[in-house]
């Protein structure tokens, strides 16, 4: 009992000490629209942050923090004129510079069940895997996709039941 | 006598055509006789469409238009119903508002039959019921049904293929009627394009801020439940999501499609100052996979064949199964809308305010039904 | 000029019914004859 309290107590610690840099790079990887929702909820939050839609690997020289918001859209894909495998393509490249250049990615996902499956989790799990932390909005991880490879990777993960109460623990990212 | 006899069916028969004639013209004529509307004392004027362009004037395309000056200076918006007429909950919704609305800051214009011909018919081949009841305070209102284009004997025939103007996008004939895809317009072109012109014109001469053209789409189309914004205007259309987010109502956002001529959120956005949103709310009675198609469709939204749809899961359908997509629900989420889109604009243009009040909210339409928000 | 030349193809048409509704003997023939015209004679008129 004492123990499990312990380890609770360690990992929202862990949870509550996890702080990233300013200025963010906010990303989509599948080009859902949802990317444009964290765009406002940031800035609400008042963050220093650039959203790039389609950002590459030369769009990190300056940041401190990579937000990559999930979710496949083949309106957003067809707007932006790339195909699925074009934007995994660079999905995959950005990731890498990423880590290479030691730059946290964060993982917001908000389109919950309709930005899962089908074309959605190829997407959602490459980011998933990469970042640092993710924060999710719970109709998403009903299945425990998210919690599965929160566990697995040992990456803290944060569920909220609306899109506007990410705003709150995306902003605690930063202070 | 011996000819009278001979011709006695001839002639019974032709009084009995005439007489099925004559019912048939009153029946038509009715369609001709828009419903009354009680506007709120807020109301500083009404005028018509043909103010603005008089070349539609006497025409079954002018309209109404009903304007709400509060006297403080502030930004002026304008909300249209009846783009498309056999979208129930655009009309509703607009004349819901315009029955309590107080504007105690800028101005608010409302046109509640943008299409006023496709009042006047209904769409061939769909079975649609020509009118629905609501249960008021002191009665019942009846409200005209129409079609989804203007009225085929306004203007007639359809082209084989139909040229967006100015555009050039080519199109089905049938969309020449199609108000929504006529948007600039033309002062010299089809009663419709006319139609939209005018409507381009009361924005530029009323100097409109915000725009808002209500809508209702079939359960299974993409473009449902969504707020459609003009690309240069995603700041107010995001957080107007998030507002509405918070009052547990569920928007899409979705860009206007940059290559989509015709449409209000792309041409109000593109060639007037205003600031265009589109909304689009889920009924089933205008879906392909309904069935039998009735008053009760149509203010019920409850239907098993897009439950039996939304189960198997095949396709991404707008509709909640255990209560469907009742006319409260739908008028509900538009008169959100509305109001969560106005607050966003009063937050990034707040020297230029408009400020609505005395309008139910979601939980109020739901609890109390529309009817206890409509006037008489 | 589509909606005149549409018009007169239909008054020329109606006219040619009205012709065979007068010729027709058995009123079960009229009676049918007499509903197309319905529709004719209305759209003709305007109606609308």
């Amino acid at each position: 009992m004492i123990v499990a309290i312990l380890i609770l107590f360690f990992t929202s610690l862990s949870v509550e000490a996890q702080k990233f840099k300013q200025p963010v790079l906010i990303s989509s990887a599948g080009q859902s629209a949802d990317v444009k929702l964290v765009k406002m909820l940031a800035q609400r939050q008042g963050l220093n942050a650039t959203t790039i839609l389609m950002a590459k690997s030369a769009d990190l020289t300056g940041f401190k923090t990579l937000i990559i918001v999930p979710g496949f859209s083949s309106k957003g894909l067809g707007a932006a004129g790339i195909s699925q495998q074009e934007e995994m393509e660079r999905v995959k490249a950005l990731i890498k510079s990423a880590n290479d250049l030691k730059i946290p990615i964060v993982m917001i996902h908000i389109g919950g069940s309709a930005r899962r499956q089908g074309q959605s989790d190829a997407f959602n799990q490459i980011v998933a895997e990469n970042s640092k932390s993710m924060l999710v909005v719970k109709q998403g991880d009903e299945d425990g996709f998210f919690t599965t490879i929160s566990k697995a990777k040992n990456i803290p993960l944060t569920l909220v039941v609306k899109i506007a109460e990410t705003e709150i623990p995306l902003g605690n990212f930063f202070k | 006598m011996a000819m009278i006899r001979n011709h006695l069916s001839t002639i019974i028969i032709s009084i009995l055509t005439a007489a099925m004639g004559v019912i048939a013209a009153i029946a038509f004529g009715k369609m001709h006789h828009p419903e009354v509307l009680y506007p709120s004392a807020s109301l500083t004027s009404k005028g018509m469409l043909s103010d603005y362009f008089d070349g539609i004037t006497g025409t079954n395309g002018d309209t109404e238009v009903y304007l709400y000056d509060s006297g403080v200076a502030g930004g002026t918006a304008l909300l249209c119903g009846g783009t498309h007429a056999n979208e129930a909950a655009s009309f509703l919704s607009t004349v819901v508002i315009l029955e309590n609305l107080r504007v105690t800051c800028g101005r608010v214009i409302i046109i509640p039959r943008l299409n006023n011909s496709a009042f006047t018919c209904s769409d061939p081949m769909e079975g649609f019921p020509s009118s629905y009841e609501i249960p008021t305070k002191n009665g019942t209102r009846v409200f005209r049904l129409g079609s989804r284009v203007t009225n085929p004997l306004d203007q007639w025939p359809d082209p084989l293929v139909f040229a967006q103007y100015p555009s050039n996008q080519q199109l089905s004939g049938f969309e020449t009627r199609n108000i929504n895809r006529a948007y600039p317009g033309r002062p010299d072109g089809t009663l419709t394009e006319k139609v939209a012109y005018a409507i381009i014109q009361i924005i530029k001469k009323e100097n409109v801020n915000i725009a808002f053209d209500l809508h209702e789409s079939s359960p299974e189309v993409p473009i449902v439940n969504v707020i459609v914004y003009n690309e240069k205007y995603e700041d107010i259309a995001m957080n107007a999501v998030l507002g509405l987010e918070m009052a547990g109502l569920q928007f899409s956002p979705e860009t206007s499609p940059k290559n989509f001529h015709g449409l209000s959120h792309r041409e109000w956005g593109d060639y007037t100052n205003a600031i265009p949103f589109l909304m689009e709310t889920s009924n089933p009675s205008m879906g392909r996979l309904r069935g039998e198609t009735n008053v009760d469709l149509v203010l019920r939204g409850d239907c098993d064949n897009y439950k039996k749809a939304k189960e198997t899961g095949a396709l991404r359908i707008a509709y909640r199964e255990e209560t469907g997509e009742p006319i409260e629900h739908r008028v509900g989420r538009h008169i959100m809308g509305f109001i969560e889109l106005i607050n966003s604009y009063n937050y990034y243009y707040p020297e230029m305010q408009i400020v609505v009040e005395n309008l139910p909210d979601y939980d109020m339409i739901m609890e109390n039904g529309v009817g206890e928000y409509l006037k008489n | 000029m589509l909606y005149v030349i549409y018009t007169l193809i239909l008054a020329y048409v109606t006219f040619v019914v009205i012709i065979e509704f007068l010729k027709e003997k058995k009123w079960r023939n009229q009676l049918a004859i007499a509903m197309v015209l319905l529709i004719f004679i209305v759209r003709l008129l305007q109606i609308k």
